[in-house]
């Protein structure tokens, strides 16, 4: 009886198949000829097969023997030989081919790019400008930003975060311009994240930011490659996560989430004045129903005689009192927006319509809510969507409700009380050390201080 | 958490019985006193706008409730009772006082208003003729929004009158409490189903003292140095021959002592020619000799009416308050007291005609 002693590459290739047991995807095959023998196990979701044809399997009938085929594969830049076990599995898992051959086992990569193309931006829009967005690969957007930032000083850190979903994320910046107190933070809170799954960028921006409670999002979320070099031309860090569409920058201050990339485009006065009109929206989405209640619940007198006895003339068949008023419509009109998001596009407008333009009409004729209400939910609805950066037009959503309830108890010096609120918790707001609502800052300025 | 919780509940039961929607106010946009028949009473009479839930119906509506009090504060509770919505005086612009009225101490109605938190300090106030609440109920045919009438006039939104001088709540008690310087109200008359508000009234710090005829209400208006367009007329023997629209004007006056102390007035105004009677065109010649005529009349008619201020004792713009401005004494009051009557007016008026129309 002959006592078959395992040897490392057997047992290595045991434990393999045994940690990936029930996978129906695996395939692990022995490849023959004559005395030419390899072993490679890999898996086939993830591995692209006409990779594994090409330069792996046809080579091994053509080359002489097993010692000419290891060398053949070991030439390639794909080629990586993993420290231990473990590393091989992590490997596999990745789409690489674990060859096994001569005593000694290999890692090939043969990763299938099931991510999509370069596709148009649909969550930040523009009119001019380029209309590429990130894509879920992030080689692939490593490209997209190498073509647009071509310059040595342009670094890339990758470190792979969430210690299940083993997330990679590529830490991008000019390291002549970048802030090196801001990168140290950034590295030592992304040490510090815990998850086990991070699939979203979002979910890495409150990671990051470091605060459990917050209302304004302290890093701006974006699809639009061309904003991220504009934010490494300035010195900004990009973080850009595998598998998903959206990168990060930071640090970012208030202003950053009212700037489209169309301001550039435009001419100078035109960009000031788009500014302008989004500042404005958002003062007007935040404070327009709060407003309302105030005016008709507390201080009627300060608007003209007009437009009192018009708002007093369209509120005398409501039953429910302003605030209530106010408050169904708003919830109606989240409703209105939620639904038409979720929706199939093909859907999309006939909801919005059918919701809005019916719903509305009948409201009022049914004296449910008053004419000049309906004016005004459609206005805030239109302005909250003037902000730029989706994350901040969120935020903004929910703001208003607490402007509505302070409105409501308070009358103006509740609205005022809001303002100064804001004003005082986006002061003390910082974004990776940087103060966040440095309105007077010099945006292009690599500190965030003017 | 609980903390926010805890703070919104008792925020919430804090506003209390405060908050009333707006179509439970009743909006008063004018308001009239009066003496009333019984002594010692007022008539206050209030003009309470009436909302309209169809837009299309327009919002003309109003109606009128009349309290008798001894005072306004008094009128004030008693006109609660007479309507089911709380009265709202945030949008009162125009506050009317009977004639009747004007001849007894204004004070206290004056000071009434301005102590109330609602009613607007930007207010009008105005006399009216025969007395406020029949002024109060007209309402003119052009009248779209109950009140806007009078706040329209007062306010030089709609229609420009340089016989209209306006007085607003916070200027009339500024001119009250001021040594020096005299209220001037606009009288509002009814006439029929219109108003017309073409005339002033000169008070002391306390009651009437002399009616304006429209001429000198428009003179003062100048004199007032208020930008207002009106227009001149040259005559010579009774016959006029030249008339111009006044676009600009401005009018300093200078207080000199001495022998003859004298209060000299330098009116400048300037014009477009409107009407010319004269046969031929309108050369230089001419319109010289009709900024000669227009000074000559100016001049007689702004001493007359300076004098007549001077003779009531009165003193709408504010001469006293210059001199005691300009001159630091113990006693600079009693010395403008003592001058006052005595003083001499002259009037330097300049017209200057600088177009002829769009014709010769």
């Amino acid at each position: 009886m002959v006592i078959k002693v395992k040897t490392e590459n057997e047992k290595v290739h045991e434990w393999l198949k045994q940690q990936l047991e029930d996978c129906a995807d695996i395939d692990d095959r022995e490849l023959k000829a004559g005395d030419k023998k390899a072993k490679i196990i890999y898996l086939k979701s993830v591995t692209d097969s006409q990779i594994i044809n090409r330069f792996i399997i046809t080579p091994f009938y053509e080359t002489k023997d097993t010692k000419e085929f290891m060398e053949y594969v070991v030439s390639f830049p794909a080629e990586m030989e993993p420290k231990d076990q473990h590393e091989a599995l992590s490997q596999l898992l990745k789409g690489f081919v674990i060859i096994f051959a001569e005593n000694k086992y290999v890692a090939f990569q043969a990763k299938k790019m099931a991510g999509s193309g370069v596709t148009e931006a649909s969550a930040e829009v523009n009119v001019q400008g380029s209309p590429d967005a990130l894509t879920e690969n992030l080689e692939v957007n490593l490209n997209l930003i190498r073509h647009r930032y071509q310059t040595a000083n342009l670094k890339v850190e990758l470190k792979v975060i969430g210690s299940i979903s083993q997330s990679a994320a590529g830490i991008l910046y000019d390291s002549t311009k970048v802030d090196n107190d801001v990168l140290k933070e950034l590295k030592k809170r992304l040490d510090s994240i815990e998850a086990e799954v991070l699939i979203t960028a979002g979910e890495l921006e409150q990671e990051l930011s470091g605060r459990k409670f917050h209302i304004f999002p302290t890093v701006v979320v974006t699809e639009r490659p061309d904003r991220l070099v504009k934010s490494i031309e300035q010195g900004k860090i990009v973080v850009m996560l595998d598998k998903t569409k959206f990168a990060i920058i930071l640090p970012s201050i208030f202003q950053d989430f009212f700037a489209a990339m169309d301001d550039r485009i435009q001419l100078p006065l035109v960009g000031w004045f788009l500014k302008g009109i989004r500042y404005a929206g958002l003062i007007a989405t935040l404070s327009l129903p709060a407003f309302y209640v105030a005016f008709a619940a507390y201080n009627p007198e300060i608007l003209r005689v007009q437009l009192t006895l018009m708002i007093a003339g369209s509120r005398v068949p409501v039953p429910y009192p302003a605030v209530i008023e106010v408050l169904l419509m708003l919830i109606m009109v989240e409703f209105l927006i939620e639904a038409s998001i979720r929706l199939p596009k093909t859907i999309g407008p006939t909801a919005t319509t059918v919701g809005g333009l019916i719903l509305g009409t009948a409201a009022t004729e049914a004296g449910l809510v008053g004419n000049v209400m309906i004016i005004l939910v459609s206005a805030v609805a239109i302005t909250n969507f003037v902000i730029p950066i989706n994350m901040m037009n969120f935020s903004v959503r929910v703001l208003r409700y607490a402007f509505l309830l302070l409105a409501s108890l308070f009358g103006l010096v509740g609205i005022v009380l809001g303002f100064v609120g804001i004003v005082v918790y986006l002061s003390q707001v910082r974004s990776f050390g940087r103060p966040y609502f440095n309105i007077l800052a010099d945006t292009n300025s690599r500190k965030g201080i003017s | 958490m609980k903390k926010i919780l805890l703070f919104v509940c008792i925020a919430a039961l804090l506003s209390g019985c405060n908050i009333r929607d707006v179509e439970k106010r009743a909006f008063v946009v004018a308001m009239g006193v009066d003496k009333a028949k019984e002594k010692d009473k007022l008539e206050i009479s209030l003009k309470v706008s009436l909302p309209t839930g169809d837009p299309k119906a327009g919002l003309s509506k109003f109606t009128i409730i009349t309290v008798q009090a001894e005072s306004i504060a008094e009128a004030m509770r008693i006109a609660k009772s007479k309507i089911d919505k709380e009265l709202d005086f945030g949008h009162t612009r125009v506050i009317m006082l009977g004639k009747n009225l004007l001849s007894e101490d204004i004070k206290p109605i004056i000071y009434w208003a301005q102590r109330r938190r609602d009613i607007q300090m930007i207010s009008h106030i105005a006399a009216a003729q025969p007395d406020a609440k029949t002024v109060i109920a007209i309402q003119p045919k052009t009248e779209t929004i109950p009140g806007s009438y009078l706040v329209n006039l007062f306010d030089r939104e709609g229609s420009e009158s340089p016989f209209v001088i306006p007085e607003y709540l916070f200027d009339l008690q500024r001119k009250i409490s001021e040594f020096g310087w005299d209220p001037v109200l606009p009288l509002v008359e009814a006439q029929k189903d219109n108003l017309v508000v073409e005339r002033a009234i000169l008070l002391n710090d306390e009651k009437m003292k002399v009616t304006l005829s429209p001429d000198e209400t428009r003179l003062l208006n100048i004199l007032k140095d208020d930008e207002i367009k009106s227009s001149f007329t040259a005559i010579e023997h009774g016959k006029i021959k030249y008339t111009i629209n006044e676009e600009s004007s401005r009018a300093k006056f200078r207080i000199s002592e001495g022998n003859h102390p004298t209060i000299t007035f330098n009116v400048k105004m300037s014009g477009v020619l409107e009407e010319d009677r004269v046969e031929g065109y309108f050369t230089k010649e001419k319109a010289q000799e009709a900024a000669r005529l227009i000074e000559q009349e100016l001049n007689r008619k702004m001493v007359k009416l300076l004098m007549k201020c001077q003779k009531s004792k009165v003193d709408p713009l504010g001469f006293g308050l210059r001199y005691q401005a300009t001159h630091v004494k113990k006693d600079e009051q009693e010395v403008w007291n003592e001058l006052y009557p005595r003083i001499k007016f002259k009037v330097n008026s300049k017209v200057d005609i600088q177009s002829t129309g769009i014709i010769k």
